[in-house]
């Protein structure tokens, strides 16, 4: 749990190389930071923070389409509900 | 052009010559809002001074806010707005008198009474003198913006509140400097920097403004 | 080139748009969950920790794209909300309003990220800091925009009232940042420095950008779902959303 132990001097921050002309990052082939799953629960001391960011974002960006998609739903039955209402209208009274 | 301004002014001057009421209560609500602030943080002079600039500000804000919705509305309802609108000279025009009126009637008077109530809070003369500037000069601008509000709002339900809620957070700025004018003079930094943004700030929104209120009652006419 | 323009505006009716725009929901929506899933690794698993930040630091990959996308809504709303005041298109009107709530919550979400990064890196939830303040300024005028637009029951006239609000907003914008930055300079109380690491290593900016598309792309997606629901709502007495809806007239 010590945060000094966890510091790995090679991976820390690694500033810009100016003489690279080719901005590089291999993050696909770099070792992942982690070593244990619940280092990274703990994100050293800022576990509530970081999990508290994460969660009401991800919620928040679940919940807008799922309340979009129910929205477009509930109107599109209200619609054709109404459109088939005006139908039968017409044809038994057949006005207009 | 400046008789058709001169005009618009003297005439709706007139008509809230007819209901002073209005003009009073305004007044009324600003010293009293203005009053419970003490009452609320306790009546240590050091406190006080320190708070006196944004509390008479605010309440300043706060009052011009509500005379804004009848800005248009009385006339909207009985049809002179309409004639107004159908009238050859440009409607920014007529829009530009109506608000010099409206500061007539709100920011004027507040402007004159905040000495006074800055009493309450022990500021110093220099300190008294730069607060009645800075709300002569800033007033004007909520008049301006405020009119946009109105403009947007008029016959829309629930007008009201809905004005100050479109119509607050643009008052920040001429908030920012005016109280800034006020606290810089308490400091005993000088207050000439503020007051000329404050001034820079009224000139765009006396002159802005007037257009796009337009826009948004032809809008509300259609 | 004349001929280009036309197809351009066939798109422009909501009839056109429709459907095209139900078949681009699904496009956006995976590169939203590509982008998405790249950036959270990066930023996450891969990403090294900030020396003086310490961990606390990945929420920026979070709260940088909020905030860029709640800037960058208001100004693609009100551009749209223009567009439709001056050449009338009844189809940027809706994107405005359907843009409006998204940018909303992202400002909302920059507020709230913003707040849990700033207690474990100064101690408190919340600084009157000017880029603090002009966000919150922000969420002001969405929810502004979308009071004063639900309050008035005409579409067109909620459009063009909203339209002007809109681009006053736009104009006040740099005003309200520049005043809120020269009173947050007088009022000098806070002693936290808001300088953020001064030099970022290529993972975390890459990290950053992957999070920032993926905000775009569901903006984007959320957007025309959005815009969907509002187009059938405003045109539900037209022939074509009865065809759309599978319930030709008879009569036609």
């Amino acid at each position: 749990m010590q945060l000094a132990s966890t510091l790995n001097p090679a991976q820390d921050i690694q500033p810009l190389p100016l003489s690279l002309p080719i901005p590089h990052s291999s993050f696909l082939t770099d070792p992942m930071y982690w070593n244990s799953f619940s280092e990274f629960l703990a994100m050293g001391t800022h576990g509530i923070y970081v999990w508290g960011s994460v969660g009401v974002m991800v919620l928040l960006m679940v919940l807008e389409p799922v309340l979009l998609v129910r929205g477009q739903k509930s109107l599109v039955a209200r619609l054709k509900r109404q459109f088939r209402a005006e139908k039968t209208d017409r044809s038994t009274q057949s006005r207009r | 052009m400046l008789k058709l301004v001169r005009a618009i002014i003297s005439r709706d001057l007139r008509l809230a010559m007819r209901r002073r009421a209005d003009i009073v209560s305004a007044l009324f609500f600003f010293i009293i809002v203005v009053s419970l602030f003490p009452l609320g943080v306790g009546p240590e002079p050091e406190l006080l001074r320190k708070l006196a600039p944004g509390v008479l500000w605010v309440a300043a804000l706060l009052a011009t806010m509500l005379s804004l919705p009848r800005l248009f509305a009385d006339d909207h309802r009985d049809g002179t707005l309409e004639q107004l609108a159908l009238a050859p000279q440009p409607l920014g025009l007529i829009v530009l008198g109506k608000v010099l009126a409206h500061w007539l009637v709100s920011g004027l008077p507040l402007a004159l009474l905040a000495p006074v109530l800055g009493l309450q809070f022990d500021l110093s003369t220099d300190a008294l003198w730069v607060l009645t500037c800075s709300l002569l000069i800033g007033t004007p601008a909520l008049s301006g913006i405020g009119a946009i509000g109105a403009a947007l709002t008029l016959g829309v339900r629930g007008g009201g509140v809905l004005l100050s809620l479109l119509v607050l957070p643009l008052y920040i700025p001429v908030l920012i400097f005016g109280a800034g004018a006020v606290d810089a003079t308490v400091t005993g930094l000088g207050a000439q920097a503020h007051l000329s943004l404050l001034g820079a700030l009224t000139l765009a929104g006396v002159f802005f403004a007037p257009w796009p209120t337009a826009a948004a009652l032809r809008i509300a006419l259609e | 080139m004349s001929n280009k323009l036309i197809n351009w505006f066939r798109f422009a009716s909501p009839q056109a748009f429709y459907p095209l725009a139900g078949r681009m929901i699904p496009w956006f929506w995976a590169l939203a969950a590509v982008f998405g899933i790249a950036g959270l690794y990066v930023g996450f698993l891969v990403a090294p920790t900030d020396a003086q930040q310490g961990e606390g630091y990945r929420i920026i990959f979070l709260h940088v794209p909020a905030s860029w996308m709640s800037m960058f809504i208001y100004l693609v709303m009100a551009f749209w909300a223009g567009l439709g005041l001056a050449f009338n298109f009844r189809l940027s009107g809706m994107m405005a309003t359907a843009l409006a709530p998204t940018g909303a919550l992202f400002t909302f979400l920059s507020l709230w990220t913003g707040a849990l990064w700033g207690k474990p890196m100064w101690g408190t939830w919340w600084v009157w800091d000017a880029r603090l303040t002009s966000e919150l300024i922000l969420l002001f005028l969405y929810v502004g925009f979308i009071a004063l637009q639900s309050a008035i029951d005409d579409p067109r006239r909620a459009d063009k009232a909203g339209a002007i609000l809109a681009l006053v907003g736009v104009v006040n914008i740099p005003i309200i940042y520049f005043s809120v930055k020269w009173w947050n300079t007088l009022h000098q109380g806070s002693s936290v420095s808001l300088t953020k690491s001064p030099s970022m290593a290529m993972t975390m900016l890459l990290g950053m950008l992957l999070c920032a598309l993926a905000c775009w792309m569901y903006a984007i997606a959320v957007a025309l779902m959005r815009v969907r629901t509002i187009m059938l709502e405003r045109e539900r007495h037209t022939e074509w959303v009865r065809e759309e809806l599978g319930m030709k007239a008879k009569e036609q």
